[in-house]
């Protein structure tokens, strides 16, 4: 319908609801966790991040150097939660630059590769380090990734879910390739950081919980043009 | 890009945004905002803080340290390489130094004892005269080592003008580029302290950095690459280099070994018998004499058994034509003296360890005054013929070669004590103990004084030595010895002074 200034309102009001939507839907969560993914270089730690995110599994990813990001909002018990999630470098070389990072992480994925021995192996020295510079309260999940080339298996289930149990870790095996457990894994340390939100044992408070609260209004009412709903990567 | 900037700018949750596929547009931009001055002067800031920390020695990350520890043992050989190298032309240097000097003593003393010996009218001045043509021939022969040595030297100098210079102008490079490389993690490190990915000033400084470092890793690990397979190809190529050379070398070592023992061999076995002589003057020979001694009174007691039974018919056989016998057990060796003449003159050359060719030749000192001028004639003819005369044979040297010294070609460490280091003595090598002595002459200062007892000394050592390898045989020249006390008086070669100690001394031995 014309009214001489050349905009179709009914048109408009469309636009404007589906922008609305658009713009409102990304910030409607709760809680800010912060995920750090450590391990030996190559176990698969960007690539299963890649696959959480993306939902698609790369296959020639080159060397992280530093630290990667990537987001995804889940939904725990009803509150949408956004994951910060850190894929840090495996190389030796970055250890001293990745110990920054573990700073304040609700959630850590010690990753290994259960087709190489060494990966696991290696895994104390890692779980040292996140004990040391995480707070007690952050949940520790260790994850087999590879888990579809069984043919070449070295690590047997049972023996990590010993070192798990041990530890008291949190423990799937996994593969970025097919995408077996990879949200459930993301999604079992949620769970658990949530549980000692509401039991009471995680302090919102603290400096370092690595978890924000975020109140679930959106930001502004600015429409701004958002080419792509949450979906983070790698950008190689 | 500007308009981005605006919304980048007013939208606290941009993080997302830049997350999105704009990413690689966006890093791509920061990578370009890479060549403002700011920039340059950070990534100066930090490579510098980086080559401080390298030059004053600072204790480094270790986890970035032990990353490069593959390459790091490579540089270790690569230095080990260039430090041996050096270390291998100073020695040549020295060694062609010492040969020269070894030869020109060599040479002198030969000179010497033929001048001498020209002026000696008896026997003994016969063997000092060729006992010096001997040693001209050896300092001469000595000389031809120079040549090979030559060569090992231009090629260890081409290699390390070339190959080792360019693979150290990588290892430079290399070196750079971990520096800037390092530098950059340390700056990395130090913004990854603060580094709230929802903040956008930390993310773009954290960008910035990421992208200095990557670029600087790519850099670093293919020079890394480059000076890995330059070390190990610096490596193998030197060993082909030193075993080509070295080969030669060894083969005119083993000639020239050759050449000068079979000549010594056969003036020994022409000037037989060790005539024991009490030095004088130079107290400090009575040593090697006394050792001589020894060695002769032992040969005796083993043969003593046969002394007498034989001692009667000595007389009768010493102008008598008969066959030597062949018998090792027996221990009377005697011949004739024209007959040992003949077999001199045909046996020179054979190898050393015939037992029956040495038995042939077992004149002595001793029973040459009993000879007529021909049969001295006879020998200077066959001394000529030896020293002239140049005759190699490999196969048999080198059996003595591999048994003395197996596979191992050792290169002289120790220039200074020059082949005696090679040559164990106790093995029998002929010429080991011989070189020893000499090289003890040409370190005294060659010039020794010019008396008969030097003679008796190279002819004493000359016995001495080719007993060493056969003591197995029953040769036994004190035999002839024995019925020589009977004409003590008659040698001209015993220091007249000395016979009757002598005469104490066979006594003794005779005890």
């Amino acid at each position: 319908m014309n009214d001489g200034t050349g905009i179709d309102r009914e048109f408009l009001a469309e636009v404007c609801a589906e922008v609305a939507k658009m713009a409102t839907a990304p910030y409607n969560y709760s809680y800010i966790f912060k995920y750090i993914i450590i391990g030996d270089m190559g176990v698969g730690k960007s690539c299963l991040l890649h696959q959480f995110t993306e939902k698609k599994f790369m296959a020639d990813c080159p060397h992280t150097i530093g630290v990667e990001f990537g987001t995804r909002i889940i939904e725990v018990s009803g509150q949408k939660i956004k994951l910060q999630i850190w894929d840090t470098a495996g190389q030796e070389r970055f250890r001293a630059v990745t110990r920054s990072y573990y700073r304040g992480a609700a959630g850590a994925l010690m990753v290994y590769d259960i087709t190489r021995r060494s990966t696991y192996n290696h895994l104390s020295s890692w779980l040292t380090d996140a004990r040391n510079l995480t707070n007690p309260n952050t949940v520790i999940i260790l994850i087999g990734n590879k888990a579809d080339l069984e043919a070449q298996r070295d690590v047997t289930y049972e023996e990590a879910k010993q070192f798990a149990e041990e530890n008291g870790l949190l423990f799937l095996e996994a593969s970025a390739k097919t995408g077996e457990n990879v949200e459930d894994a993301f999604l079992e340390a949620a769970k658990k950081i949530y549980q000692n939100i509401q039991d009471g044992s995680l302090d919102l408070n603290a400096a370092e919980s690595g978890v924000q609260h975020k109140p679930s209004a959106p930001q502004g009412g600015r429409l701004i043009s958002e080419p792509q709903p949450q979906r983070e990567g790698c950008g190689c | 890009m500007a308009r981005w900037n605006l919304v980048l700018i007013n939208n606290p949750s941009c993080f997302s945004f830049i997350s999105g596929y704009a990413r690689e547009l966006y890093s791509r931009y920061v990578r370009n905002q890479d060549s403002s001055v700011v920039n340059k002067m950070q990534q100066r800031y930090w490579k510098t803080k980086q080559t401080f920390i390298k030059v004053t020695g600072k204790k480094e990350d270790e986890h970035v340290v032990a990353s490069d520890a593959d390459l790091d043992s490579k540089l270790e050989i690569f230095h080990s390489i260039q430090r041996t190298c050096m270390e291998l032309l100073k020695i040549i240097e020295q060694y062609q130094k010492r040969i020269c000097f070894l030869s020109q003593e060599e040479n002198e003393l030969g000179r010497f004892l033929r001048s001498q010996g020209s002026q000696d009218k008896t026997r003994a001045g016969k063997m000092m005269q060729a006992s010096g043509k001997a040693l001209c021939f050896s300092s001469q022969q000595r000389l031809a080592l120079r040549s090979p040595l030559c060569r090992l030297y231009q090629e260890v100098e081409t290699f390390r003008y070339r190959a080792i210079s360019d693979t150290w102008l990588t290892v430079n490079r290399m070196e750079q580029s971990r520096t800037e490389y390092r530098g950059a993690l340390l700056w990395m490190k130090d913004v990854s302290q603060e580094l709230d990915p929802d903040m956008y000033k930390h993310l773009e400084k954290f960008r910035k950095v990421q992208g200095q470092v990557r670029h600087a890793k790519i850099h670093f690990d293919k020079l890394k690459n480059d000076v890995c397979q330059k070390v190990d190809l610096l490596g193998a190529s030197r060993c082909n280099l030193l075993s080509h050379i070295l080969a030669t070398y060894q083969t005119t070592l083993l000639h020239f070994w050759e050449k000068t023992s079979h000549t010594m061999a056969a003036i020994h076995e022409s000037f037989k018998g060790y005539q024991p002589y009490e030095f004088a003057m130079l107290k400090v020979l009575q040593g090697p004499v006394n050792k001589l001694i020894e060695q002769a009174s032992q040969e005796d007691n083993d043969a003593k058994v046969d002394v007498a039974k034989d001692a009667s018919d000595k007389d009768n056989e010493l102008i008598s034509l008969e066959e030597e016998k062949e018998d090792q057990e027996c221990s009377a060796s005697e011949t004739p003296l024209s007959l040992v003449m003949e077999n001199d003159a045909f046996s020179p050359l054979e190898p050393m360890s015939s037992s029956n060719q040495h038995k042939s030749a077992s004149t002595s000192l001793l029973t040459n005054p009993m000879e007529s001028r021909t049969n001295e004639k006879d020998e200077m003819a066959l001394l000529n013929e030896i020293l002239n005369g140049t005759s190699l044979e490999e196969g048999d040297f080198s059996k003595e070669w591999q048994a003395v010294f197996g596979e191992d070609l050792s290169f002289p460490n120790n220039p200074a004590a020059g082949e005696s280091d090679q040559l164990p003595s106790p093995s029998g090598f002929l010429p080991s103990q011989l070189f020893d002595k000499s090289l003890g002459w040409a370190a005294a200062g060659g010039s020794s004084q010019p008396t008969s007892q030097t003679t008796e000394q190279i002819n004493g050592l000359i016995e001495n030595i080719n007993k060493n390898p056969f003591k197995a045989a029953q040769k036994n020249p004190t035999d002839l010895s024995t019925w020589f006390n009977l004409f003590a008086d008659l040698d001209p070669l015993s220091n007249p002074d000395a016979i009757g100690r002598t005469d104490k001394q066979h006594e003794l031995l005779n005890a």
